[in-house]
């Protein structure tokens, strides 16, 4: 059989280095990586005529040509080692050994070489091991640009030739002990620009953070050995003036994540033992919370790793971007470390590797999303357990990666999840308000400028409330399996501040109590709120002391663990005292409760008794308001009614003359005994005017009112009385506060009134009986005297006719007033008989309701 | 001739109406009987005894108007309590918005402050202004519908001099007879115009002085001397 060989066409250097590795920083970090394989101590990458070349002058190349030069004093290549290793594509010794030199070896696909392709047209190789003499290789990549289909790569002539120092230094090269030099010459891509007032060297500083990103900030765990120089000597002036995270010339370093130890919440997880065990130590601002041993779940799948994250509140991503330079956003995530270099794209901006972002969009508020945590997971991987598929593609989706990254049960969800519970189950607090969550900007503004330090921070809870929640939270945290676990530390300190606190404040609020007690202020609700309150503290107390009792603790753990038992029982001791409290408080209750219904008892009587006196003031208040009590007279109007009053004096007799005149003579005139009657009548009003003076506003007495007619009967006798019956008892009964309300003129019923009273004085009455009451449809005054009566009673109704007498009163016409005054009034007036309330007459005035 | 007086008074008037007017006008010939509202009385009182209940008093003079032969009305000034907002001036002026063409005779010992009360309503250029020019007129109407004023309380000699007045007495006289001696009996011939209505309607067309009123009263006097003069010649 005859058989066919692959052929290998001169376009395949293109394919690899100028395609496959597709960015400059990549190509640049692919020649780092072989620097690092062939352990080297130092890289330096210099970068030079970039500002003022003959580029674009010249065919070739001159000294003045724009140029990388990547220097590692690393082993060396002699002639053999180029010829075999070098030279030869996809070659890579981390293929046959993947420790060199005491390195795990970063390269794996043997195209690195290729990355100075990328970087420029020509390439002089100049190479030393130690001992040998100096190999230069020339590379004019154009060589392999030809399209033909014939040309196969190893056709193509490569120069080279062997050197002195002198020579090398002809050449612009520093002799040197062993190690590499790569000069890449004519440079394809413009590394800075000039914008006609400055260079913009931002490549320069991205190479530079990419750099940074992709140097592992532990230098590979085991020897901080390894250090990449940046330099380019025409850009001092310009690299001075940036900012620090923007300065490009000097050593690339990871310290990202030990400044934010001191602003963060962190995680750590890593193997000890071998792998078979893994140790996680939780910190709060540089603080230990917890530490926990345990047996590694995953083992041997992934033996030798460290992972640590970092949760960025709102303050730590503010801190973050002052510090960097660039917001944590920008920086990206998680990033994976596999033997000392980063494996992009994971952790970059954008790249959901460890789909958390995927977790919290279909699970809760509780998940922390990508853009709050930043950390790595740092493998060092002896066994191959994990390959690169590119260098922009990351790891092959092995059965380790899945042990790595799997949601449900993989090494890193395990760590993340503890993390979660610390900083949302636990710290939650530290995050801003609902309320001010408008402000954030404003707030990271102030931290970055620098206007707000740490201790500024208002919405951070005070060092003990912090505590305390930290310790309630902190079993749920661990969340351990406590088979599993090895050995338990726990932060003593807040333990035992926890227990100080708890122990003062429950002191205080016991002796507040006994004070309470003692002064009657506590209620038995109270007391019951408190006994619920302090069986629910010893239930938790009894629920911490069986978790801890679990785990296997440190010496400090266990002494704060002796504390909380103490603890529990001071709470239990209380609990008893206040349960006797709580039964002395009931019975002095129950006493208070039969003394309160005899007061209420009793209170109920004298509020009867109130409101009674009060029915009666009403009422009195109520009749004071037709005449009033006094009032100031002038001494025109006092001297006025004594002047009426002698003047009264003096007409008395002359109605006395006529009324024996007319009972004696039986030719008067009726006419003219009617006239006399009105006489008479418009007499007693102005008699009473003149007594009611000081009592009322006349012009009051004359209008009519409306007025209810028993509250002024009572008035009236008891005002004006006074003044002119004061030798008269007088008594009004109105048993059932019968009321009459009607439109009249105070000084008709004041005339009526004192026609009444005048006669039964008349009569040598000394008391006066007024009965008011309503009877069916009637409002009835009966009017009573304790006089001598009517002497002729059988008169009846004739009475009451001007100029009749009845022996009683006089002549009659005071009666004919009074039933004047009736009747305009649409009421009736009779005489009932004598001896009826009292021994004298009894007269009857009947309204019609 | 027999008619009825309307008194609105608080106070009792029967006596002396008794004495200064009817017995005067009976001596006459004229019966006139006095109908008295007393706006003071007990039924006028408002429910919560605040004061008195002006339209029922208005309610009760309209309510005798309509049902009584009533061809005069006399209203004391003062018929309320001191606090009550209302007098006898505001009850004819509301008498007269229904029954203008009554005769109305206003009396008070305090005319002065009726005269006041009623020339408050007599236009100022400032209501002019502020009032409908036909409220103004309304109420000048109203005002020029109170016959007569009298000073003190005696409005017997203008009752009687109103009933003296011949026209009126035989105008009254014919209402009477209209109205009282066969008010159902249905007028059908002699003047067209009041072909179907009652004595008693028509004895109200005079009373309210239509055009047609006026022009039957002529015919009638015309048809009544032809029935003379006819007589005569029997």
């Amino acid at each position: 059989m005859e058989q066919l060989h692959f052929k290998t066409n001169v376009q395949i250097k293109s394919i690899i280095g100028k395609d496959l590795i597709n960015d400059d920083n990549i190509a640049i970090l692919e020649l780092v990586k072989n620097s690092f394989d062939a352990d080297a101590k130092r890289v330096e990458i210099s970068f030079l005529n970039l500002k003022d070349n003959d580029d674009s002058e010249v065919e070739s190349y001159s000294h003045k040509t724009s140029r990388i030069i990547l220097t590692d004093d690393g082993v060396g290549m002699d002639i053999v080692d180029i010829r075999e290793k070098w030279l030869n594509i996809a070659y890579s010794e981390k293929k046959t050994k993947s420790r060199q030199y005491d390195r795990l070896m970063a390269g794996a696909k043997g195209v690195g070489r290729f990355s100075c392709d990328r970087l420029g047209k020509y390439l002089n190789l100049y190479s030393k091991k130690d001992g040998d003499t100096f190999i230069a290789l020339k590379i004019d990549w154009k060589k392999f640009e030809i399209n033909d289909k014939d040309t196969e790569i190893q056709s193509i002539a490569l120069d080279y030739e062997e050197l002195t120092s002198s020579e090398l230094l002809q050449r612009g090269i520093l002799p040197f002990e062993h190690g590499v030099v790569l000069e890449i010459i004519k440079l394809r891509s413009n590394w800075v620009s000039y914008d006609g007032n400055r260079w913009i060297t931002d490549k320069l500083s991205n190479l530079k953070k990419y750099l940074e990103k992709l140097i592992n900030p532990n230098q590979a765990f085991e020897k901080n050995d390894f250090g990449i120089y940046l330099s380019a000597p025409e850009f001092l002036a310009e690299n001075a003036e940036q900012e620090d995270n923007d300065k490009f010339i000097g050593k690339v370093e990871n310290t990202i994540f030990q400044k934010l130890d001191f602003k963060t919440t962190s995680i750590e997880c890593k193997s000890i033992e071998g792998g078979t065990q893994i140790q996680t130590t939780l910190k709060d601002k540089g603080e230990t919370i917890y530490w926990v041993k345990e047996v590694s779940d995953f083992y041997p799948s992934i033996k030798d790793f460290k992972i640590t994250l970092y949760f960025l509140n709102t303050y730590a991503k503010a801190f973050f971007t002052k510090q960097t330079g660039i917001r944590s956003v920008d920086y990206g995530s998680i990033f994976l470390f596999l033997n000392g270099f980063r494996i992009p794209p994971y952790g970059e901006f954008g790249d959901d590797w460890l789909k958390l972002d995927q977790r919290r969009a279909q699970g809760y508020a509780r998940f922390i999303s990508a853009r709050d945590v930043v950390g790595q997971i740092e493998i060092l991987d002896v066994d191959e357990s994990f390959q690169i598929v590119s260098s922009r593609e990351g790891l092959v989706k092995n059965d380790n990666y899945d042990r790595l990254t799997n949601k449900k049960n993989g090494l890193f969800y395990r760590v993340l999840r503890r993390l979660e519970r610390y900083v949302v189950d636990g710290l939650n607090w530290d995050s801003i308000p609902e309320k001010d969550r408008n402000k954030i900007s404003e707030i990271e503004k102030k931290i970055i400028s620098g206007e707000l330090v740490e201790n500024d921070l208002k919405y951070q809870e005070d060092s003990n409330t912090k505590r305390r929640r930290i310790y309630e939270s902190i079993h749920y945290i661990i969340n351990a399996n406590p088979q599993k676990v090895i050995e338990l530390y726990i932060n003593e300190d807040l333990i035992e501040s926890k227990i100080t606190e708890e122990k003062a404040l429950a002191e205080q609020e016991f002796s507040q109590l006994l004070s309470d007690f003692e002064n009657k202020k506590v209620s038995g609700e109270l007391l019951a709120q408190i006994l619920r309150r302090k069986a629910e503290e010893s239930e938790e107390l009894e629920k911490q002391l069986a978790a801890f009792s679990r785990y296997t603790t440190t010496e400090a753990t266990s002494k704060a663990i002796a504390e909380i038992q103490q603890y529990k029982k001071t709470i239990e001791e209380q609990t008893h005292i206040i349960e006797t409290l709580k039964k002395q408080l009931e019975k002095i209750q129950s006493e208070i409760e039969e003394t309160k219904q005899n007061a209420n008892i009793r209170i109920s009587a004298a509020e009867k008794k109130q409101q009674q006196a009060e029915k009666e003031r009403d009422l009195i208040k109520q009749a004071n308001t037709y005449l009033q009590s006094t009032r100031t007279i002038s001494e025109e109007e006092e001297s006025f009614i004594h002047i009426i009053n002698v003047y009264a004096a003096e007409i008395e007799p002359a109605f006395e003359k006529i009324d024996s005149i007319v009972e004696s003579n039986n030719s008067i005139s009726k006419d003219l005994i009617r006239e006399m009657g009105v006489i008479r009548a418009f007499f007693d009003k102005i008699l009473s005017t003149a007594s009611l003076l000081t009592k009322a506003n006349i012009k009051k007495l004359a209008d009519k009112e409306i007025i209810n007619l028993s509250d002024y009967i009572v008035e009236y006798i008891n005002k004006c009385s006074e003044v002119l019956f004061r030798n008269i008892d007088f008594k009004i009964i109105n048993d059932n506060h019968v009321e009459y309300y009607g439109a009249y003129s105070l000084l008709d019923i004041s005339v009526l009134l004192d026609n009444l009273i005048s006669n039964a004085k008349k009569e040598h009455a000394d008391k006066i009986q007024i009965n008011i009451f309503q009877e069916k449809d009637k409002y009835i005054v009966d009017f009573s005297d304790s006089g001598n009566g009517v002497s002729d009673p059988v008169i009846g109704e004739h009475m009451f006719d001007v100029g009749v007498t009845t022996r009683y009163g006089g002549s009659g016409i005071g009666l004919a007033s009074v039933k004047k005054i009736v009747n305009d009034m649409k009421g009736k007036i009779s005489f009932l008989g004598n001896n009826i309330y009292l021994k004298g007459a009894t007269f009857r005035i009947e309204f019609d309701i | 001739m027999r008619t009825h007086c309307l008194i609105i008074d608080d106070d009792n008037q029967e006596e002396y109406f008794n004495t200064h007017v009817q017995r005067v006008l009976r001596a006459e010939g004229v019966e006139i009987v006095p109908v008295f509202v007393k706006p003071t009385d007990r039924k006028y009182l408002k429910s919560d005894h605040s004061g008195l209940d002006l339209d029922a008093i208005v309610s009760d003079c309209k309510n005798l108007i309509d049902t009584l032969d009533i061809s005069i009305i006399v209203s004391d000034c003062k018929v309320a309590t001191r606090k009550d907002p209302f007098t006898g001036v505001d009850i004819i002026l509301a008498l007269i918005e229904t029954h203008p063409k009554i005769y109305k005779i206003l009396y008070s010992a305090t005319i002065k402050d009726a005269i006041k009360q009623i020339l408050s309503l007599l236009p100022t250029k400032a209501k002019m202004e502020d009032t409908d020019v036909n409220t103004v007129i309304r109420d000048l109407a109203k005002i020029a519908k109170i016959n007569d004023f009298v000073s003190g309380k005696g409005y017997e000699q203008k009752v009687i001099e109103y009933f003296r007045n011949p026209e009126i007495c035989y105008k009254q006289h014919l209402i009477n007879v209209l109205k009282e001696c066969a008010p159902d009996v249905i007028f059908k011939s002699c003047y067209p115009p009041f072909n179907g209505k009652t004595l008693k309607e028509i004895g109200r067309e005079i009373e309210s002085d239509t055009p047609q009123g006026r022009e039957f009263q002529e015919e009638l006097i015309r048809q009544t001397l032809a029935y003379m003069v006819a007589i005569n010649h029997e």
